[in-house]
């Protein structure tokens, strides 16, 4: 049977994946009872009610028209993602003005490029604002340089 | 009555004090940037401000996040009125009338109502949050772990209730948001749940990284998607004074708006977008001519404005005195406090007098330098629009990465921020709102402690949820706002209110 709303049908199993995930991780937890909790209790009990939740979502799905699945803007997301993962490994090393540089370049790339001329003005602005914000005023334990 | 004035005059002493009104400034500043430009939330502020936040003293942090959070409902409208833009979901109804007037030349009467609407909203809601506070405080001081778990639960299920988007997948964002809010050590048992042999986890997962990825993070990626970063034209401004009749309609609308909102804003699930949603059907219905609404009808600007604005500000109250968010900004308003090594709550008021009534004083301060801020600048506001999205967000990127890094100095939470980006865009593109789950994420903690407590007091017997009074009336509360909802016809107006907003 084909789900009349392919993008609450995938609502009701994201959730449910969630929920699963919550009762495969919990399971050697200790359950304990409802008057002396133990560790894996609420997970359960949490875990369980979403569960509800998703197959009652997934199963309304199959009845109630809705709207399909929408496409996915993968670019940015994959770049901006990989922007963060690699400015987060570069900060504590590289400092808080190669970040910048690194940021300012790589999500300009992921969305629509401006030209060259913007994007070094907005670029420098980045540089001098992050260090005038985080180093100079708010003194964070950040290296401005590498070290 | 003197007590009232003593607790007034200590949060004028606070409030005036340089640093604070700088704080105030700044945040009623920023507030009004982020309401003008399309694309950047009070929430994803929020989120960026948190860190920020936790190197600023308690007082000042709190009272420049207030003024975000006003100055943003001020902002959102003048776009709305401008270029038919709502800057926040909260000024969408003023699009219609807002909008209307400009096109007959008249935005800078609309204008001016929308700001002196939310000058009077905000003084009155002032006073209504300094008389309801003290004596709900009192209130929450009674309440027994299984109240608190049904007061909780009523927030929760009114949050659901009343946000927007579909019922059944906002309950199961909330629950969701209860479930990552169990990751990390078990207080009671010192087990840990969740945490994958990461030692850093073992805290719990910080509040920062989630709401900085699905608000900072997955926002950029779809405004990228929808914008394509490019700026927008705009129409010139007249006189902003108002003529006599339209004091005569406005100002009787403010003040219905501004009841209407102090009084939604105070229910769990309330604020600032249900009351001025609210508040233009009310005016609307009431009116004897309804065929002008929709074409630049002031009592339509006047009414939603004043409620939005009041709505904002009385939400502040079941947060202060009872320690319970009622939407998704007082939640992240809460983080800040716990950030701060503040626990919300009905003690906040008597152990923390000072830092409790300067928020409250400097609310009605902000909303007098909203006016003085905002009309005199609304020609660089109104520039500031043609800022293409492309020139931003890089702005925003690194301020989220940054300030993710530098709360703990770890590359964990960058890397966290990036996975709940993708989480955050996952939603997104499944139109499940967001916005519960940061509710349940923030409640989860202390739900289950008082749950535990309950249910070790009552040995195990669940009924103790029914056999106090208080909870047995919160939890029939909760039935009866999910019973209205399945009635068609609250239903419909609810469905009708949100098809606008989206």
């Amino acid at each position: 049977m084909r789900p009349r709303s392919a993008q609450d049908f995938c609502a009701g199993l994201m959730f449910i994946a969630f929920a699963a995930a919550g009762l495969f991780f919990a399971r050697d937890l200790e359950m304990g009872s409802a008057s002396f909790m133990g560790t894996g209790y609420m997970p359960r009990l949490v875990s369980f009610v979403l569960l509800a939740i998703g197959v009652l979502v997934a199963a309304r799905a199959l009845f109630r028209e809705g709207p399909g699945l929408a496409s996915w803007a993968w670019r940015p997301l994959i770049l901006l993602t990989a922007t963060i993962l690699a400015a987060g490994l570069l900060l504590p090393k590289a400092g808080l003005v190669i970040t910048a540089v690194v940021v300012a370049l790589a999500s300009n790339w992921a969305a629509e490029p401006l030209g060259l001329p913007r994007i070094a003005a907005l670029t420098a602005l980045l540089v001098v604002f992050s260090v005038a914000l985080f180093h100079y005023g708010l003194e964070l334990p950040i290296p401005v340089w590498p070290r | 009555m003197t007590e009232l004035l003593s607790n007034l005059a200590l949060g004028l002493s606070v409030a005036v004090t340089p640093e604070n009104l700088l704080f105030c400034f700044v945040g009623c500043l920023l507030g009004t940037l982020i309401g003008v430009l399309p694309g950047i939330g009070p929430l994803a502020t929020f989120a960026m401000l948190l860190p920020i936040t936790y190197y600023l003293p308690p007082a000042g942090a709190l009272i420049m996040l207030a003024g975000v959070y006003y100055g943003a409902q001020y902002g959102g409208s003048t776009t709305a009125i401008l270029v038919n833009i709502p800057g926040e979901a909260s000024s969408v109804v003023t699009c219609l009338d807002g909008h209307a007037m400009t096109r007959q030349g008249r935005a800078g009467v609309a204008l001016a109502t929308a700001a002196v609407a939310s000058l009077i909203a905000g003084c009155i809601a002032t006073l209504v949050i300094v008389l309801a506070g003290p004596p709900l405080s009192r209130l929450a001081l009674l309440f027994g772990p299984a109240d608190y778990v049904a007061v909780m639960l009523l927030g929760l299920v009114a949050a659901v209730l009343l946000g927007s988007g579909s019922i059944l997948k906002s309950a199961g964002m909330v629950v969701l948001g209860v479930l990552l809010s169990l990751v990390g050590t078990d207080v009671n048992t010192g087990g840990e749940r969740y945490t994958f042999g990461i030692p850093e986890l073992a805290a719990g997962l910080e509040f920062i990284p989630v709401a900085m990825g699905i608000f900072g993070v997955a926002e950029i990626v779809s405004n990228l998607e929808a914008t394509k970063g490019r700026g927008r034209t705009v129409s010139p401004i007249s006189s902003l004074i108002p003529s006599r009749e339209d004091v005569r309609r406005g100002l009787p609308a403010a003040l219905r708006g501004t009841g209407l909102g102090s009084f939604l804003g105070i229910l769990p699930g309330g604020g600032a977008t249900v009351s001025s949603f609210a508040s233009y059907s009310l005016e609307r219905k009431i009116s004897k001519s309804p065929e002008r609404f929709g074409r630049g009808a002031i009592e339509g600007v006047a009414g939603p404005e004043a409620a939005n604005n009041a709505g904002a500000q009385t939400s502040f109250i079941p947060m202060l005195s009872l320690g319970i968010p009622p939407n998704a900004l007082m939640a992240l308003m809460m983080g800040a406090m716990m950030i701060q090594g503040i626990t919300p709550g009905p003690q906040v008021m008597t152990a923390q007098p000072a830092l409790f009534w300067g928020l409250i004083v400097s609310m009605w301060i902000g909303n007098l330098m909203l006016v003085i801020l905002n009309l005199p600048l609304i020609g660089i506001w109104v520039r500031l629009l043609r800022i293409p999205y492309g020139y931003l967000f890089p702005a925003i990127m690194l301020l989220c990465i940054v300030g993710t890094y530098s709360v703990n100095a770890r590359a964990l939470d960058v890397q966290l921020l990036a996975i709940f980006g993708v989480i955050g865009y996952l939603f997104f593109k499944l139109d499940c709102p967001p916005a519960p789950l940061l509710l349940g994420l923030v409640l989860g903690s202390p739900i289950e402690e008082q749950l535990r407590r309950a249910l070790l007091l009552a040995d195990g017997d669940w009924s103790v949820f029914v056999t106090s009074p208080i909870a047995l009336s919160f939890l029939v509360l909760s039935a009866v706002m999910l019973v209205l909802v399945v009635f068609p016809t609250v239903r419909k107006s609810r469905d009708v209110a949100f098809a606008e907003e989206q």
